[in-house]
């Protein structure tokens, strides 16, 4: 599904490369509490480990984010979603998709992938309930062939969670 | 204000008379109070013109010759017109090349003729007699090169500066690139990028990458943050 999105993505620009680059040197010094980043060669695609934080729905729990950092990062967000399963979460479809402003139409480009995955960890320990959302079936049908998840129009009105 | 411009000309005199070649070049009686201001201006644009002119004593190094020559005419010319000249041409810089026609015009006024009429001639000669200058201080400045260049031999140098500065340049970061601030520009709303960061970050959505103030390219301003 992303691998083939993934695929026929540009390679990063020079710019890119370098905010990368301390991106994970900052990251190996000073790494977001609860994540691990799985060491891979690919600078473009991170897989990180997400532990649940304690005292929440999640605690004890882990999950594997995916971040594809486009051509032109940071002006552009990566593209950032769970490898399935997915956390059972109201803003968190089951292919694994974010509903998260940050990701789409709130991003910043002084935004970085350590605070990205401190938002993520956020929104899960807010959470109430375990559930998926009400349109997850609908969503995910029409997201089949491979489609980013930055390719939808989000509706973000739910600021609770 | 009187004592001054007194200590002033003093000043002005003792530089003429370690030049030696003119002792006479300023007339101690002629000055009147309000010629402190031009006397001014006068030394410190012939201080100016002296750097000018010294990168081009070395090209021609045979000027030094010459002076000799011209050095004996400036004696002949009386101190107070000399004054009045080189005082004269200091204000109209850009005259320099005045034609003669120029300085007919002037010849209804008495007083006034007697020193535009010097102007041509004299502008000529201090340009020549300052290369002149220019030859000495070029000596004692190559002197003091050299002096030192044996002093920056004998220090030994090499490694405390070069081991100081790392730790002092990564005070601030740029948010976007994440790397050492390069022309750093301001927002209106007081954040911080390299030009070109925020330049790129605006075209791509116009506000502020740090707390999402609306902006626009002319509401940012280039800043210079201390180095130390």
């Amino acid at each position: 599904m992303t691998s083939s999105s993934a695929a026929s993505r540009k390679a990063l620009s020079k710019i890119a490369c370098n905010r990368l680059q301390k991106e994970l040197v900052e990251w190996q010094v000073n790494p977001p509490a609860g994540f691990k980043h799985k060491v891979t060669d690919n600078l473009q695609r991170w897989v990180i480990e997400v532990n649940g934080a304690s005292g929440t729905l999640y605690a004890n729990e882990t999950y594997q984010l995916q971040v594809d950092f486009p051509e032109h990062y940071p002006m552009e967000a990566p593209q950032v979603i769970f490898i399935p399963p997915a956390p059972l979460h109201p803003h968190i479809y089951s292919n694994g998709h974010i509903c998260l402003d940050i990701l789409y139409d709130s991003w910043s480009p002084a935004m970085t992938a350590s605070s990205i995955c401190i938002s993520i960890l956020s929104m899960l320990s807010s959470s109430t309930v375990k559930q998926r959302p009400a349109d997850n079936d609908r969503y995910v049908k029409n997201c089949r062939n491979g489609r980013s998840p930055k390719e939808t129009r989000w509706w973000f009105h739910d600021d609770k969670v | 204000m009187a004592s001054h411009s007194l200590g002033q000309f003093t000043e002005g005199k003792v530089r003429n008379s370690q030049r030696g070649k003119m002792p006479l070049t300023v007339d101690l009686n002629y000055p009147a109070p309000c010629e402190d201001m031009v006397l001014n201006a006068r030394f410190t644009w012939d201080n100016s013109q002296q750097g000018q002119d010294e990168a081009h004593s070395r090209s021609e190094p045979q000027a030094s010759l010459d002076c000799e020559v011209i050095d004996d005419e400036v004696v002949i010319i009386s101190p107070r017109i000399y004054a009045q000249a080189k005082n004269n041409s200091s204000r109209n810089l850009e005259v320099r090349d005045v034609p003669a026609t120029n300085t007919e015009q002037h010849n209804g006024l008495s007083d006034v003729a007697a020193q535009t009429h010097l102007i041509p001639l004299h502008c000529h000669k201090r340009r020549r007699t300052l290369r002149n200058q220019a030859v000495l201080n070029w000596e004692l400045h190559f002197s003091s090169e050299d002096s030192d260049e044996n002093k920056t031999k004998e220090v030994p140098i090499p490694e405390l500066p070069q081991s100081t500065p790392p730790p002092e340049t990564p005070a601030f970061s740029c948010p976007i690139c994440l790397g050492p601030l390069s022309e750093e520009t301001s927002t209106k709303c007081g954040h911080i990028f390299c030009k070109m960061c925020i330049e790129a970050s605006i075209k791509v959505q116009h506000k502020c990458p740090t707390c999402r103030k609306r902006l626009r390219m002319k509401d940012t301003i280039r800043v210079y943050l201390p180095t130390k």
